[in-house]
Formats: C-alpha cells, structure tokens, sequence
C-alpha cells in the first residue's frame, strides 16, 4: 500500500487506521488524518487505538483522500500546494463526485471547497437540461411551470 | 446515510444532485448570472436559489473572493431610454438595463456593493411654475421638485425625482417614500436634497439611506434623516450640525460604515451610520501646502477613500493620488502618477475610478483618455491595458458644455443575488 509507507516509517509519531467500506486499511499519521472533522471526532470517541471505520468510502476514492491529507500536512509552501491541488481535483467527473461526497462525509472543509469550485467551473456555462443529466436530476416541473420561469428569467438565457 | 444500499442504486452524481448542503456548496461559487438559469433545474434548486438566506450567502462569498466590481456603469444623463454605456473590468458582463423599472431618465446616484440607488426625473406640467398637483404621467408627488439647470436637455422645464433602491441583477426594486415631516422647499438647486446610500452586505443584510438637507432656521445648519430598511423607517428628527465651510455636499461617499464628504478646507466632515453622529476628518495636509489643488476624484475601494488631483503649479502630466486607508485615521499620499508616456492630450483626461486589485491590493486607475479611449493604469509598475472605447456623449450633451465623463458618471456594478426586504 504506497499511500501509507511514508506514514507507518516514523515510530515518533502516531499513526491512525482507517479501514474503507471495502475493507482497506490506510495508516496515515496522527496529524494529517485530523484534518478530517469525522475522524477528529471518531478518534476521540476511542476508535483510535483501533481501526477507525469509514463505512462511505471507497478504497479508491480513500487512496485519492489519503494522499490529499498527507500533502497537507507535508508543510508544502503555499504556491506548491496550489499547483498540487489544482492537479489533484483535474480528474473526470465520477471520480470528482466521489472526492465530493467522501470530503463531506469526512468533513473536510478546505478540500470540499476545493472539490465545490471544481464542479462549479464546471458547471457555470452550462443549461438547465445538461445540469439534470450530469447529477441525475429529474425535472419535476409542469412544463406551464418551467415555462413561466423561463419567462421570468429571460434575460439570461440570452 | 446508510450509503452501502444506496450506492447499490444511486451514482455518486444522484446522491450530489440530491444533497442539499454539497448543492448548497456548489451554488455558492456559481456567478450569479447563471443562477437564474440553473432556476428552472428542479424544485429543489429554485428553491436554494430564490432564499433570501442562500443568497446572502452567496453575495458575501462572491464579495470576499472577488471584492471589485464586474463593470463600471456610466450615466448617459437625461437620455430618454435607461441605458448605460459600460467600462468592462472583468470578463463581460451582461450590461444591466433598468428598464423593468418602467421610469424615463434613469440616472445612478449612488452605487455601493451591488445595490444602486437611481432618480428618475420627469417633467410637471410646463405651466412655467413649480406645481406639484400637475404631474404629466400621472406619477405621485414626488418628495423634491426642482430644475436642473446644468443640462441643456431640461433646462428650464420643471422636473420631478423618484427615487428608487435596485439591485440590477436581479431586477429587485423599491420605491423609496419620505416622510411627510420632512419638509423639502423647493429650491432650484439640482440634486437636492441629496441622498446617500449606505450598505455593506458583508456586516448587515439591510441598506440605510441617509439624507442630507439644509435646514431652514438659522440657515447655517444641516440635517441628516437615515431610513433603515430593517425598520423599514425613517427617523424621527434630524441629526445636525453646523454647516462646515468647504463641504462638497453632492460628493459623498460610503466607505466602512460612514458617508464621506471630501471638503476645500483642512478638514472636512463624515457620518457614522450606525452611531449617527457627525464627525471631523483632516483633510490631505497637500491641500494646504498646494492651495491649487484641483481634486478630479473622491471614490471608495474595498474599504478605503481615493482622492486624485492635480496641481496647477506642477505638471498637469502628475496625478496626485490620496488614500485614506481602513486601518488608519487620516490621509496619506499613495502614489504621484506620471501619466505623461500614455497620455495624448492632458487637458483631456477623466478618472473614471480608482480600484485596488484583488492579487496585491496595488491601485488600479480607470482613465478616459482623449476620443474615448479607456485603460486601466496601475499605479505600482506603470503599465497600463486598454478597456474599452466609449462612445462620445450625445450632440446635446457636448453643447452644454460638459466635458465628457468624468468620476461623478462611473459607478461601481458587483454582480450579486443579493436580496433586500420588500
């Protein structure tokens, strides 16, 4: 398991284990894993000493989540970590949206925003009808009231 | 969220699609002209999106990540149709046209983050008196009634002044009201009384106006009226004070919770909102060494005043640009600009605004330069980038006698969703 080498090297400092919803087990130190509000306070209702089990994440997408909180936590200057972040979230929509849905689950607000302007570049130019097939969105208007909505927002569909 | 059964069934793009706080996250970053499409998506997302909460969220994250404007509005004053010619600032911007407020001869008075406060004028009755009871379009009295002598277009007729609270990218509008108890006299002077708008969305959701007025008896005071749209209310007497000598009434600028008003003497005068009192203000110690100074600009930038001015013993090629930074009680000079390698004609240049930039906080000027050429100049490197050619103000306009457009005619426009209480 590359992902977890450089963490499981240091006897120094503390290393938690997450255990995916398919049953894969990362060990990442202490201080880059509490980045994740989730696992903040699962580690301070005992899991700690334990596996701390992530039942909505993937290996995959913990893999991607695991190498973003070691990057970090890593003391990466400023302008590095903005070139790495913007590599990290350059990646196709389904793996986007899982990235999107683990760093809510593990509350981890700076990688969410990330992830949230990264779908809202992508996004922002787009029509009504395109949103609904990228999120599997049913349009649950009459078409009198989508209508009447166009209508009143005419302007910007111009 | 038991997300085992429901990966089953769902992709990770349901479950976004379908997630009210990650929709939330997402929405917060889209610009707000493309919200009123994403409208007509579901139920679900017109809902977020037509929340006054929602949108005040969104409004502060867009001003907090993109503090400058989207566009510069100019007024085409007097003209008959409510359209604005526009200096781009950022990518384009959809030019905002105030036509759905339904009123001739739109003009801006003030702009602060996102909301505008406009007139509209239109004519009495030419009966060659002043006579409220005779509006032409049938429109209610409005709270001033005077005639502006400045233009030839209206010059001599007898106007009317609605005032009106909009937010250009939604369309929103109110109709201000003034109290009965706040007896305006008919005086011939333009733009009377004058009206300042007061908003800062980042701290408050509710916008204040404050209206100045000189106050009848004895003549040497002036008075304040603040209505708040949280009370929606005006108050009940007005705050006053002593006339200050040199005090530009008109040129009032809100910048961090107080109205400005620049002054020719050494100090001059600002209201603070909340606390409604009047305070003093040295002004720039240039002014007394340079008696001649000839200030061309008095604006606001994220939280600071800009004054810009020549000297008439100096080269008119040097700009002389003031800030008053949030963090610091008085003036300081920021920078002497030597305009002379990008202009053609010195007599023949406006600041149309004084912006600080969103990477480094350095200085942007907007100029118009001779035949209607505008560029923004930074004040650190000197290098300057062109915006956009302006076209020249109507024939009738030029015949008045007015130079072309100049700070007072440039207004600050921020995109937002902002908002304001019926």
């Amino acid at each position: 398991m590359a992902s977890s080498e450089s963490t499981t090297t240091s006897t120094t400092t503390k290393v938690l284990r997450l255990k995916s919803s398919d049953n894969e087990i990362f060990g990442v130190e202490e201080k880059a894993a509490l980045q994740s509000e989730t696992i903040k306070s699962l580690a301070e209702d005992g899991y700690s000493e334990d596996v701390i089990p992530l039942f909505n994440v993937e290996k995959k997408t913990l893999a991607k989540i695991v190498e973003w909180l070691n990057k970090h936590a890593s003391g990466s200057s400023k302008e590095e970590l903005k070139r790495w972040d913007a590599d990290f979230v350059d990646v196709d929509k389904d793996v986007l949206y899982d990235l999107l849905l683990a760093s809510n689950y593990l509350n981890i607000e700076v990688l969410l925003h990330q992830l949230a302007q990264k779908v809202a570049d992508m996004i922002k130019g787009k029509k009504p009808e395109e949103i609904r097939q990228l999120f599997g969105i049913k349009n649950d208007f009459t078409p009198e009231e989508e209508a009447e909505i166009r209508r009143e927002n005419a302007w910007a569909f111009e | 969220m038991s997300n085992k059964e429901l990966k089953s069934n769902l992709s990770s793009a349901d479950i976004i699609g379908g997630n009210q706080d990650i929709l939330m996250e997402i929405l917060l970053r889209i610009p707000a002209k493309s919200m009123f499409k994403f409208k007509c998506v579901s139920k679900q997302w017109l809902s977020v999106i037509s929340d006054p909460e929602f949108c005040l969220s969104h409004t502060r994250h867009k001003l907090s990540r993109h503090p400058t404007p989207n566009t510069l509005l100019l007024n085409n004053q007097y003209s008959s149709s409510p359209e604005f010619q526009v200096v781009p600032l950022k990518d384009a911007t959809r030019v905002p046209f105030l036509d759905y407020l339904n009123v001739p001869r739109i003009k801006i008075e003030r702009s602060c983050n996102g909301l505008l406060l406009c007139s509209s004028a239109y004519f009495l009755k030419p009966s060659g008196r002043l006579n409220d009871e005779s509006v032409v379009d049938g429109a209610p009295i409005p709270p001033a009634s005077l005639v502006d002598c400045s233009s030839y277009v209206i010059n001599g007729d007898h106007l009317g002044h609605r005032y009106f609270i909009s937010n250009p990218t939604t369309r929103q509008f109110k109709k201000l009201a003034f109290p009965s108890y706040i007896v305006i006299p008919k005086l011939l002077l333009p733009h009377y009384p004058w009206l300042f708008l007061a908003f800062d969305p980042m701290k408050s959701p509710y916008y204040k106006i404050i209206l100045l007025r000189k106050m009848p008896n004895p003549e040497t005071r002036y008075g304040i009226d603040v209505y708040s749209s949280k009370t929606k209310s005006w108050t009940q007497a007005p705050i006053l004070f002593p006339r200050p000598f040199g005090m530009l009434n008109c040129e009032g600028v809100f910048c961090n919770g107080a109205i400005y008003w620049y002054s020719l003497d050494a100090t001059a005068v600002y209201f603070d909102v909340d606390s409604k009192t009047v305070k003093e203000i040295a002004m720039p110690l240039m002014f007394k060494d340079m008696p001649l100074t000839h200030v061309i600009y008095f604006g606001e930038s994220r939280g600071h005043l800009n004054l810009v001015g020549f000297n008439n013993f100096s080269s008119l090629s040097k700009l002389y640009v003031w800030e008053k930074p949030s963090s610091h009680s008085g003036w300081l000079v920021r920078c002497l600009v030597d305009l002379y390698s990008i202009r053609e004609n010195p007599r023949a240049l406006s600041v149309l605004s004084v912006i600080r930039t969103e990477k480094e906080e350095e200085l942007m000027l907007v100029l118009l330069m001779d035949g209607g050429r505008v560029v923004s100049y930074n004040a650190c490197d000197g290098t300057s980038n062109k915006l956009c050619d302006l076209e020249p103000r109507t024939e009738i306009e030029n015949n008045s006698g007015k130079l072309d457009y100049n700070g007072r005619d440039a207004y600050q426009y921020f995109e937002t969703l902002f908002s304001f209480p019926e």
